[in-house]
Formats: C-alpha cells, structure tokens, sequence
C-alpha cells in the first residue's frame, strides 16, 4: 500500500475553484471559499507501527488523543479488543514511545464518579472517541 | 511485534482490564513515562463551564463547553447528562472548533456576479437594513404579483425549536403560505409518517433505557456505531455486560456496527420489506404471538399499493386504508414464505427463522432501531409500519427494553421540525393544516382572524425545488440547511437556481454550495452564540444558554425570521410582553432578545406550549429546561414520561386501562398493523446502468461538512469522501485503492478515487460514497424518487456505472 507522503503530491493538483474573490475595491469582501478545493483523495494515515509512532498533540487538554500509529490488524471485535494490550498499562517501547496508558475517567462510571477496578464497558468502542489523522491539513489554515 | 499484540478475549476483557496492570508491573513492563496517564482537563484553569446539546446527530449528547473570556477552550462530556453519561463522539469532542474557521461570513452579502456565475461569484458587503430591505421587496413584490404560494422557506432539523416555532409562525400564520418544509423532509418524514399511520402520534413511545433492559438489538439498516456513537456505546456496554445479550445487523453493507454484532446478515436493497413481512409470516404461522394484545391493542389495515415513486412533478398521494381481520391479514402474509423472502433479499430461511426466533420468543426483549436505511427508502412509510408490526403482534413494545425504537438523524429533528411542525402539511403537535379544527387551534394561539391559515399543504421539500425549476417559487429561502449539495437528482435544482427567476437567500455560517448560488447571503450566529433548545430523538426537550458573542455581524436564524417579519409588517407576531418576559440576568442576552428589549426565547416558548398542553405533548415551563440535562415530554406535573401508551409510565393512560394508544381515538386506542407489501425500487441496476449507488456519512463528519471539515483535527480524521467498492468487482474492474473513477446515473456523473477495504465494505455489486465532501458531490448521481407517502427521498438506491479514469 502506497502511503500517505508518497500519494499527496500526486492529489494536490489544484482546480482553483474557489468560490471567492472578490478582492476588486469599493464594497466588494474578498471572500473565500476554501474547502471546496477541487482535490480528490484517500483518506491515509500513519503506517508506523505502534512503538514506532510518537504521540501526537492533542486539540486542547482534556481532548481524547489521536491515534498515532497504524490500526492494521488491530480490529476491535466483541470478543478483542487489542487496544488494552499496550494501553492498558501503559506499555512502554522505549523513550518517547511509550503508550498512552488508560487514564482514571475510563474506569469511573462519571454520573456518579464511582471508581472501579475494570475499565467501564461504556468505553468498549475505543474508535468512537479516538481516531488516526491523517497527514493532509485542512486547507484553511 | 506479533506477541505484543495478543488477543484480548471478552471473557478477559474485565479480568484483564484489573488484573493486567498487576501483571505487567510484576515484569517490570510499566512505563515510568506517565504522559497521557491523565485526562489533562484539570490543566485548565479560570474556565467557565455550561451544558449545551451537541451541535451534532440526533443523540442528544450534552456537552459542557467550557469558555474562557470569549473563546471555547475545550469540551468535554457531560457527567449529569443521562445520554451520554460524561462521554461525547470525536465529533463532540471537536465541537470547540466548529464557530472559529477562517472563512467564516460575518457580513450580510449580496450578489455582484449573473446567477449564472457559481465558482468565483462575487458579492460585495451590504449593512443588515439593506439586506433586509432587499429581501422584504422580493418578497412583498412576490406576493403581490404571484401569491402566498410563490414564496418558500426551506428550515432544518438543526435549528432552535424557537426558530422552527418562528418560522412556522411568520410562514403560515404571517404570510399565508405553507410553503414551509426543512431538511428533515429527508431525513425523518417517513418516521413520522410510520408514527402517525400506525400510532396516531408522532415520535418514539419508548425511550433510551430501553438500551440497559434490551436483550436483543435488531439493527434495520442503521450504522449505530458511526451515526448514532454515544448510543452505541450504551448498546455496546448492554452487549457485554449483560449475559445474552445479542446484536444483529441487518444492513446492504459491512460496517462497523457489525464489529460488535452476532451476526450480520447482508440484504438486497429494498428487500428489507419482504424480511419484515417473511417474519411476521413466521410469526403468525407458528402462532408465536401475542393474543391477548392484538384482540386488545390492534386492529389490521390494507392500504393502497402500486404507489409510485413520486418521480412525476406534482405527484399527489392518497391512501385506500380498509380494516381487516386477522385471518385477512395471515392471508396476505402468506405470500412471504422463507423460499420467496429468499428470492428477493437473498437471506437464508434458517437466519429468518432466527430473527423471527428473536421476535417471537415472550421472554426476550427486543429493541428494533432503525434510521435512514429504513426512512430513505421509496417505501419508507411501509418499513415503519412493518417494524411496528413485528412489534405489536408480538406485543413488545411501551415497556422498559421491548422498543421499537426510530432513531433521529438530526440534533433536533424531532424537536424543532417534527414538534413543531416545519412542514409543508403540518402545525405544532402533530395537528395538520387540512384539519379546520388544528387550524382553528393555531389562528387562536396566535390571536389571528379565523381563515389566515390556507387549508392546502405547500410543497413539501422535493416539490419546492421541483416548482423553483417550473418558475412558480420567486423568493426561496433556506436557513441552517444546504440544499444545494444534499438534495438528490441536483443537477436538475442547482440549473434551476441558476436559470430561473429566483431571488434566493441563504443564511449560514460559512460559504457552501447552497451560498454560491444566493442572491444575498445572511451571516448567521450559530450554536451557543445564542440561546438555543433541541428535542433529541427520545422526545427529550433540552436547552443551552448564549456563552459567546457571535462574531462580526452575524446573527441567529431566530433573530433574521424575526426582522423579516417586521419589515414584511408582521412585527405583531413576535410583540409580546416585556413585563411578562423581561430580559434574563446574569447571562449572556441572544440577539433576538436584545433587539427585541424582553425575552424573546422565553415569550415565544411559553406561547408554543399551549399548543401540546393536555393533547400528550405537554412540555415544562421554560426556566425547568435550563436546570435539568433535559425532559422527555409528555411532562406532566413536572415529571417527565419514560414510556408512552403504558399505564404504568404515561398518566394518560387511565388507570385499569393497561395499554392504550391514545392517538388512535377514534378506534378506541388501538394501534394499526397495516399489511404492506414488497415492492421494487424506483431505478435497480441494468446493463447500462450495472451498480447500485448508495450515500450516507461516516462518524467523523456532520452531514455535507459546513462545520467538521473546517475542524482542523476532523478534516485531518477523514478528509476526503471515497469510493468503496466490494473486493470482487474492483478486481473485476481492474481497480485498487487511489484510483480514480467516474459514476455516472441517468442524471449526471462525479469522479472519486476508489477505497478498498475502508471502514465500509458494500455487497457485490453495489458503490458506497458519503456525502460530506463539497468535492465529491455525489448527489449529482443520486434519484430523486420518494416515497409517496412521507415524500422522502431515498439516497440509498440508484442505479450507475463505473469507469476507470
Ligand atoms: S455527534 Fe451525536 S453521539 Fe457524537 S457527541 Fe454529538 S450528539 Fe453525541
């Protein structure tokens, strides 16, 4: 599979669709349109393995971590759930490589901030919350 | 690498999560490293927090936004909120971002550039009073030379229930035109249209906990994981933790709710009627139903068949209903035997007989859920129906777990455009405006003269832009919607705004396809910019303060309706008293409110009540709302109603009386199974025309993408809209993962590149795109067929073929 650094170059051939522009004077607002790029892609992301990958920042403190590694082979199932294996307790690869470990909210029920020895079930589905990013930026910023 | 990766078994997945950390402690495997250990919001310091409703899905998360000065600096789960229980969805989480893009408007706009001109339209800045004087000529210069019936508004499932209940009101009651319909025409209208064949009322009978006492789950064509995420967390956590407990997925696609399932069972499109109809034969064939309801609670109907598929402007509807007996109703049944069922969906008879196991067996509860898969469908209302059957035959259903349970799309879907009635045909609480008497209710709470509201419904959605392409809609007006890239068969509507003699207002938050082709363009203030209230999809009323200033000039949608009105000359529809209603203390004021000098959201929730009070839609007062994390109407004397029809949970149902479906009064309170049967869809594949084309949207976007795709960390989760494909037919076509095709309909054609083995993976024979990306504007392809019934459209279904480019 082809990654995400070898494909970009090759997506990023722009139409120049904006839907803008009106910088001409008087009372005309420039006014731009951005999102509607006229770019075609996949959506790809990192293909470190994890203990290779390094964390990525998150959007605000608080903000569920991004996933910075791959998710190949990493199905989550009603019966696996592979995440634990490194997260659980925080498994470390090395300096600068080791595994975001499982905080205290993820085994208190928040309603009522009971805390318990397991991991709330509500947690099962690790993909709802944390998700891979992608190498491509919005084309906003 | 592989031993690290080890299988972690449910079985273990509670030991493990305890005992793990011990264990790896014991090997020295513990990092001292402990970024991440913590959940890092205490970092934050001097931050104001305050509950408001997920921008997002119909879920009906509550969020708590935290703000400094006047920026939101995180977000994070509300631990009171009984939804969502202190979690949010990635799309929740980013919420913070979605008001502070770059290219966000903040000026009234108008239009420089011929109508012709889309990409590269030029506007220039106007003042609101131009603006709105502008509008209020076209509309009053409509009015007089073509009538009511040449004006439109076209509202949305996202609005406030005080914008729906203003528009509704300047609509219907101001300007005499019902040509008010929203976007939850495509979205929930077959729902309501099910609800009110079979119950006589609108919305869910059942409630959320329904997911803690379920044992089994049937998915009928829903995504719960990716659509309705916080509610796939409880149905996931019932799954594990409750012994027994069984999911299955009904569904075209493999999707990542068949992850957590039992057994995922992949169905022909539009054969999900015959499934319904082969296990309610089951059912009544092997007797495994429940007597004593159905002589009690149920009568039986026919209705009118060979309805259409509303593809001819100006199709009209109108139903055949008889009532029948039992036996008539087995007869008709009989047709759906395992062998035919077979031959229409491609399902086994022994996994029928499974499902029908599930329904039929009295000690499982079972929740049927179900959302756009069933809604957009040409036969929309039928498949309502038919899951309500399954429920009623075997008596499950208004009591904790036995729910059939439609869930909603939109964040206020239910709300705003169901409660309030932002449709063409209706007015608040389910009354209609073909009724004398609901019109004679609306003209007195809205102290008008006797006949101000026409008695013939306006174009419902479809029929709007269908009639903007016949020249009869002079001004068109959409807000908090775009039309312009999610309606179906667009080509034919985005020609039509270009060509026709249309002044069209669009009020938004950021440029989008439905602004390129405006006339003037509105600049809105959005979600907790002003004071705001949604209706989730479990009839749960919710409402948020103002916490930030609205950026330049934009103003809510609230706000706008109310100064067109005004300068229409109906300024009396939003007077009221500012000794009743004064300005609210120590929070932020709305726009509307300041400019109005009293409460505005206040004045106008006050009066809306009246329309459901004692009819089962009774809401609390106003100041209850923005103490609690919401209430599920009918709230009666202040306490909140968890399942209706049942004697036990609902003080409408009299005592002794046990189950009563009081919407159906005529019949006595008895629900309707109604024999509806399969019928093909509007357009299947051929030899020109070889594929199915289904849309839908991915978890990390909102809709067509206004606001996620300018969310820096969503817009990196999934930036672009792909194609998937089944493995066997990009084999066949010579395709792999990044190559580029093009889909062509009979209506028009987009290129995509093609993903293998993405989160979606469709039947043979079928191509998956969503919808959310601007570059990819899939509906050019998509059928503007509907069902006839509900007039929604179905976005599942067409036929198209593939080329490598
Ligand atoms: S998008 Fe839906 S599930 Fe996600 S946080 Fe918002 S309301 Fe909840």
């Amino acid at each position: 599979m082809k990654s995400w650094y070898v494909m970009l170059p090759l997506l990023l051939v722009i139409a120049s669709l904006g839907f803008v522009a009106c910088t001409g004077g008087g009372d005309d607002q420039e006014y731009t349109h951005s999102i509607l790029t006229g770019e075609l892609g996949i959506n790809e992301y990192s293909t470190l393995l994890p203990g290779q990958s390094t964390l990525l920042p998150r959007a605000y403190p608080g903000a569920p971590p991004f996933i910075p590694h791959s998710l190949a082979g990493l199905e989550i199932s009603k019966d696996i759930l592979p995440c634990l294996t490194c997260h659980l307790a925080g498994f470390s690869y090395g300096p600068d490589h080791t595994a975001t470990r499982i905080p205290e909210s993820h085994y208190t029920d928040l309603p009522t901030g009971e805390k318990s020895e397991s991991i709330q079930l509500i947690r099962y589905n690790c993909l709802l919350c944390h998700v891979p990013q992608s190498a491509e930026n919005l084309p906003l910023e | 690498m592989s031993a690290s990766f080890s299988k972690v078994s449910r079985r273990d997945f509670l030991k493990i999560a305890s005992a793990s950390a011990i264990a790896l402690a014991g090997h020295g495997l513990i990092s001292q490293f402990t970024y991440g250990d913590a959940d890092h919001d205490d970092e934050l310091e001097g931050v104001l927090w305050e509950k408001a409703p997920c921008r997002f899905c119909g879920t009906g998360c509550s969020a708590l936004v935290g703000v400094i000065g006047n920026d939101i600096v995180a977000v994070k789960g509300d631990p009171e909120s009984p939804v969502n229980r202190g979690l949010l969805c990635i799309k929740g989480y980013h919420l913070l971002k979605i008001h502070s893009a770059a290219d966000r408007l903040k000026k009234p706009l108008i239009r420089v550039s011929p109508k012709s001109v889309t990409s590269g339209a030029k506007f220039r800045e106007a003042t609101w009073d131009e603006a709105l004087e502008l509008i209020s000529e076209r509309f009053q210069s409509a009015l007089q030379e073509h009538g009511p019936e040449s004006i439109a508004m076209f509202g949305s499932g996202q609005w406030t229930i005080w914008e729906g209940y203003a528009a509704a009101k300047l609509l219907k009651g101001g300007l005499r035109s019902n040509n008010l319909d929203c976007n939850a025409r495509h979205c929930m209208a077959s729902a309501v249209a099910g609800f009110m064949t079979t119950f006589g009322l609108d919305e869910p009978m059942g409630c959320y906990d329904d997911f803690e006492n379920a044992d089994a789950f049937i998915l009928w064509g829903a995504n719960m994981a990716e659509m309705h995420p916080m509610l796939w967390a409880r149905v996931s956590q019932r799954k594990q933790s409750a012994a027994g407990a069984t999911i299955i997925n009904l569904t075209v696609l493999s999707n990542r709710s068949s992850v957590m399932a039992d057994r995922e069972i992949i169905f022909k499109p539009q054969s999900d009627l015959a499934i319904a109809n082969g296990i309610a034969n089951i059912l009544v064939q092997s007797g495994r139903v429940n007597s004593d309801f159905i002589s009690n609670h149920v009568v039986f109907q026919t209705g009118k068949e060979n309805i259409g598929y509303g593809l001819e402007d100006n199709s009209t509807f109108q139903e055949e209903a008889s009532v029948v007996s039992f036996d008539d109703f087995k007869s008709h049944l009989a047709t759906y035997t395992l062998e035919y069922v077979q031959q229409i969906s491609g399902v086994t008879p022994d996994i029928l007989s499974e499902l029908a196991d599930i329904y039929g067996n009295p000690n499982t509860k079972v929740m049927s859920l179900w959302t756009m898969g069933v809604n957009q469908h040409t036969r929309g209302t039928w498949m309502n129906n038919l899951i309500y059957n399954l429920h009623l035959l075997t008596g499950k259903i208004s009591e904790p777990g036995n729910s059939p349970f439609s869930l909603t799309g939109q964040p206020s879907a239910c709300g705003t455009t169901r409660e309030v009635g932002t449709f063409s045909h209706r007015l608040p609480a389910d009354m209609v405006v073909t009724n004398a008497e609901h019109r004679a209710i609306a003209e007195g709470i809205w102290s008008l003269p006797a006949g101000t509201i026409p008695a013939v419904p306006g174009y419902h959605a479809v029929e709007m832009m269908r009639a903007i392409d016949r020249g009869e809609i002079k001004v068109f007006w959409s807000l908090c919607a775009n039309p312009y890239q999610d309606y179906a068969n667009l080509n034919r509507y985005r020609k039509a705004a270009q060509e026709k003699d249309v002044f069209i207002i669009v009020s938004d938050v950021y440029p989008n396809l439905s602004s390129e082709v405006a006339d003037v363009i509105l600049p809105t203030a959005m979600w907790v910019e002003k004071e705001g209230s949604y209706g989730n999809a479990e009839r749960r009323t919710h409402f948020w303060k103002k916490m930030i200033q609205p950026p330049g000039e934009s103003r809510s949608d609230l706000w706008q309706i109310v100064e067109v009105g005004k300068k229409l000359g109906l300024g009396h529809l939003f007077q009221y008293d500012p000794q009743a209603y004064p300005l609210p203390q120590e929070q932020l004021i709305s726009d509307a409110s300041e400019t109005a000098g009293f409460y505005m959201e206040k004045a106008l929730w006050e009066e809306y009540r009246l329309f459901g009070k004692d009819k089962g839609h009774d809401l609390a007062p106003f100041e209850l709302y923005h103490q609690t994390r919401g209430l599920r109407w009918p709230v009666v004397d202040g306490q909140e109603t968890r399942w209706r029809y049942n004697e036990k949970y609902d003080p409408y149902v009299k005592s002794g009386e046990g189950i009563n479906f009081y919407g159906n009064e005529a019949n006595g309170g008895k629900a309707i199974i109604w024999f509806r049967p399969y019928e093909p869809p509007a357009e299947s594949p051929d030899t020109d025309y070889p594929f199915w084309l289904c849309t839908g949207r991915v978890l990390e976007h909102w809709h067509s993408g206004t606001m996620t795709r300018r969310v820096p960390s969503l817009y990196k989760a999934y930036p672009h809209a792909t194609a998937a494909l089944h493995p066997d037919d990009a084999a066949e076509l010579a395709l792999s993962t990044g190559d580029r095709i093009r889909i062509t309909s009979r209506r028009g054609s987009v290129e995509v590149l093609v993903e293998i083995g993405a989160r979606v993976k469709p039947q043979k024979g079928m191509v998956f795109v969503p919808w959310f990306d601007e570059d990819v504007m899939i509906n050019e392809a998509t059928l503007d067929a509907f069902c006839p019934i509900s007039k929604q459209t179905d976005y599942k279904k067409c036929a198209v073929k593939l080329e490598k480019l």
